[in-house]
């Protein structure tokens, strides 16, 4: 598995992208909504259930057909993708959380700290981002916290870089000196002139983690390093649908597409927050 | 007449690079210079002369590798404690001196909330009013943002920002490089009332000899991290000692 670069620059004029913006954000809202209705009113039916004949095909009673076991595929999935979004938001909460502090240091101190922080950065970063999460499964083991472990330790390295590199140039600003020289205390600095400056860059950078995020929750269900059955997340639906991709390719074809959505969606609004949020300055001065 | 600013025989080398390959340069030779109470001294030099090097050795953020620096009759390595809010700034970028996040006048306000933190909100509130007025600029500026204001309201704001804790000694690094000759000229005159006013000792730095003839009592020239010349302002611009002198003169 491959995963999307973090820095992509799309070549979308802007007019067509807010169109796909707001393209992208209905189809995420969607897709998160109806999860979370599922999840407190199960309109699609209890997932663990067995409720019809086993593989059979979509139909007005069960719209995604049935799984393996005669499970709703409909309720399945939709349990999936409350699970792999709700995984990947906690995940990658806590990525900001450790990016932000630990970037924002690391970018303003400069130096020593900066070149241990970026180097330390650079040999996670080395790692294929499956293998890592192969990693923590071993040391973890399997379930819920291997997942959100396995996302943490991945998007970590990508975002502290970026938020480093934020930081500093924040950090090199006539702003920042003048504060310095005014004996404004250091951390007071760094929420003040600092965080506040690089709050688009935190958010761009969170989202694009997110669509990661859920690639890589994927592929750890994948592997069944992820959630345990009888839950379901998206990766693992995919995992067991491609036993079955010559008699019944909606197994696998139904939660591939959701996912496909959902990070098609993330990463089209994590471009359009960049280009609102981290303009270039193109201004000249005066 | 008391002295603010008092560098002797200072170095400052910087290293790059690694091994063979690592190269020595000094921004620094054996500087000396003084700033008196309430006069200005103008350091001119092209890029790479050592003279914002020498600004910030003499705003405490460079240590020298030798040679002495004292503010206001302490060592500038103490500027955290002992000289907050007696030493300030106004530094190149209109675009870049204030955050872009804050309004003005919190921004104004910072520098005394730090050295006088017994100031109630009201009072800082006031001086800020009073300080912007004083540098031309109306208290309904307090309430905008840097983006509403043009590069040469910016910079009076920054002024107004390094007056606003009566500091006994300002730093001016390339004040008005990047601004128009017409609004250039007004901020020369502005630092020029205001340092009849205020009474700071003032170090201006600048690549432009026609802005620091219209603001300095004394003139350094630096060339290669050495100080060349260091003349009254009326004896420099009609006899300059140095032959480096002369040329700039000439091409003035």
């Amino acid at each position: 598995m491959t995963l999307v670069s973090f820095a992509r620059r799309s070549r979308v004029a802007p007019r067509r992208r807010d169109g796909l913006f707001t393209v992208a954000a209905g189809v995420l809202a969607v897709i998160a909504a109806t999860a979370a209705i599922a999840a407190v009113v199960p309109f699609a039916g209890d997932p663990d259930a067995i409720v019809g004949p086993r593989l059979s095909p979509p139909s007005a009673r069960w719209p995604f057909g049935t799984d393996a076991l005669g499970r709703s595929l409909l309720a399945r999935v939709l349990e999936g993708a409350g699970t792999t979004l709700l995984v990947s938001i906690a995940a990658v909460t806590a990525t900001a959380v450790v990016s932000t502090l630990l970037g924002m240091v690391a970018g303003y101190c400069g130096g020593p700290l900066r070149e241990a922080v970026t180097r330390l950065g650079d040999v996670l970063y080395a790692f294929p981002s499956i293998v890592l999460a192969v990693l923590v499964a071993a040391v973890v083991g399997p379930g819920l916290a291997c997942a959100v472990a396995a996302i943490v330790l991945v998007t970590v390295p990508l975002m502290t870089r970026m938020i480093t590199a934020a930081a500093a140039s924040v950090a090199e600003r006539d702003f920042v000196t003048t504060a310095k020289i005014s004996a404004v205390p250091a951390p007071v600095i760094l929420g003040r002139h600092v965080l506040s400056n690089i709050g688009g860059t935190i958010a761009v950078q969170g989202t694009y983690a997110l669509s990661v995020g859920i690639l890589v929750e994927g592929g750890m269900s994948f592997l069944g390093y992820g959630v345990q059955p009888p839950q379901s997340s998206l990766g693992s639906l995919i995992q067991q649908g491609g036993a079955y991709m010559a008699h019944a390719p909606w197994l696998l074809f139904t939660p591939a597409l959701v996912l496909v959505l959902a990070i098609l969606s993330i990463n089209l609004i994590g471009d359009t927050l960049r280009d609102r949020l981290e303009p270039r300055e193109t201004r000249s001065l005066g | 007449m008391t002295t603010v600013l008092k560098m002797s025989d200072v170095n400052v080398t910087f290293t790059s690079g690694w091994g063979r390959r690592r190269t020595r340069s000094r921004a620094m030779k054996d500087v000396t210079l003084e700033v008196e109470a309430g006069r200005t001294l103008g350091v001119v030099g092209e890029s790479g002369s050592g003279k914002s090097t020498t600004g910030s050795v003499a705003l405490g953020l460079r240590r020298p590798d030798s040679g002495t620096v004292e503010v206001l009759g302490r060592p500038a390595a103490e500027r955290g404690r002992a000289l907050r809010g007696r030493v300030q700034a106004v530094l190149q970028h209109p675009h870049w001196s204030l955050n872009p996040r804050r309004r003005v006048g919190v921004s104004v306000r910072e520098p005394l909330a730090v050295a006088a933190r017994r100031l109630g909100r009201e009072e800082q509130r006031e001086r800020v009013v009073r300080i912007l007025e004083q540098v031309g600029l109306d208290a309904a500026t307090a309430d905008r943002y840097p983006h509403e204001l043009s590069g040469g309201q910016r910079q009076r704001v920054s002024v107004a920002r390094a007056l606003i804790t009566e500091p006994g000694f300002i730093v001016f690094d390339e004040a008005v490089s990047a601004l128009d000759v017409s609004v250039q000229s007004q901020i020369l005159e502005l630092i020029r009332e205001l340092q009849a006013s205020h009474t700071f000792g003032a170090l201006f730095i600048s690549h432009d000899l026609a802005a620091v003839r219209r603001v300095a009592d004394t003139i350094a020239v630096m060339r290669h991290g050495e100080v060349l010349e260091t003349a009254p302002a009326e004896r420099f611009f009609t006899d300059p000692a140095h032959e480096y002198s002369r040329r700039l003169l000439a091409a003035l």
